[in-house]
């Protein structure tokens, strides 16, 4: 169960910077909503793969 | 005893190591360093600006006051470092700040070459780089007696490959945001890009070294990670179908 956890941490990372990567894409096509939409998902993203693996106190 | 390696203190005058630390830093010490990325920053940033066609005599003595501090701040760490931060740090990034907002036509977003600001901002990186202690020599402390220590742990598995990872993905993610060509975008985004580097070179140091570790509930998801898991699904959710409705992903 910690591998897998170890797992989504890590995918939550990766997908995290690809959808920054995509956010900033759509601003350079002027793209404003969904950039602010792509930006917002990876913060979540890094968050919580932060989280999964050091909470808050632990 | 006093490391031979380590770095002058507050009290520079007070020991018989004064010519030491003259030795120090400015042979293979920080004091060079500093002074020589400071030189570099403002050659690159500072100057093309303040002897920009049209500029004022007020900008031009900005910066070259800038300079004279930049330069002469790292010396005066035989006064101690705190001065010498004062004049090489604060004194030097004031000035700048100051000589920039008085020729301020010529770092118009409209007028401001992609190259040469990220060389400028990549000349800054170095000089705040070399105010740190990655220039200070460390290479003569003197060996303690006996075996060396032992570690008290290992890094994870691939913990040096996800590092990397992601300093590249976070230097890949600033220079996404220098192909904006739009003026009021690209400022917006250049501070998102920034935030964003920052936090994906510290959530990666986190994942490199924090994989694999005991936790005291280690079959489930800690709850604030559920939290934001919910949010993340639902945020994605409801952003995919706003953008369904208007007018397709």
């Amino acid at each position: 169960m910690a591998r897998a956890i170890d797992l989504l941490a890590l995918l939550l990372f990766a997908g995290s910077a690809a959808a920054l990567a995509a956010g900033f894409f759509a601003l350079e096509r002027q793209e404003d909503f969904r950039a602010l939409y792509l930006l917002a998902v990876g913060a979540l993203a890094l968050r919580a793969s932060t989280q999964i693996l050091r909470p808050r106190g632990g | 005893m006093k490391p031979a390696g380590e770095p002058a203190g507050e009290s520079p005058r007070s020991s018989s190591a004064h010519s030491f630390r003259w030795v120090d830093a400015l042979d293979g010490g920080a004091t060079l360093p500093r002074a020589l990325a400071a030189a570099l920053a403002w050659s690159l940033a500072v100057a093309p600006s303040v002897f920009s066609r049209g500029s004022s005599a007020g900008a031009k003595t900005l910066g070259l006051t800038a300079l004279l501090l930049g330069l002469a701040g790292p010396f005066l760490v035989q006064l101690g470092r705190t001065p010498s931060r004062h004049v090489g740090v604060s004194g030097f990034l004031a000035l700048n700040v100051a000589a920039w907002l008085v020729a301020r036509q010529s770092i118009d977003a409209g007028r401001l070459e992609p190259l040469r600001a990220g060389l400028g901002g990549l000349a800054f990186g170095v000089w705040a780089l070399a105010w740190g202690d990655v220039f200070r020599s460390v290479g003569r402390a003197v060996p303690a007696d006996g075996p060396p220590l032992p570690a008290r742990s290992r890094l994870p598995s691939l913990a040096v490959p996800i590092a990397a990872a992601s300093v590249v993905g976070a230097l890949g993610i600033v220079a996404l945001a220098w192909r904006i060509a739009d003026p009021a975008r690209a400022l917006a985004a250049q501070a998102a890009a920034v935030a964003a580097a920052l936090a994906l070179v510290t959530v990666g140091g986190t994942l490199a070294t924090s994989r694999g570790a005991k936790r005291d509930a280690a079959k489930r998801l800690p709850s604030d990670a559920r939290r934001t898991l919910a949010l993340l699904a639902a945020v994605t959710v409801v952003g995919v179908a706003a953008l369904a409705l208007r007018g397709g992903p």
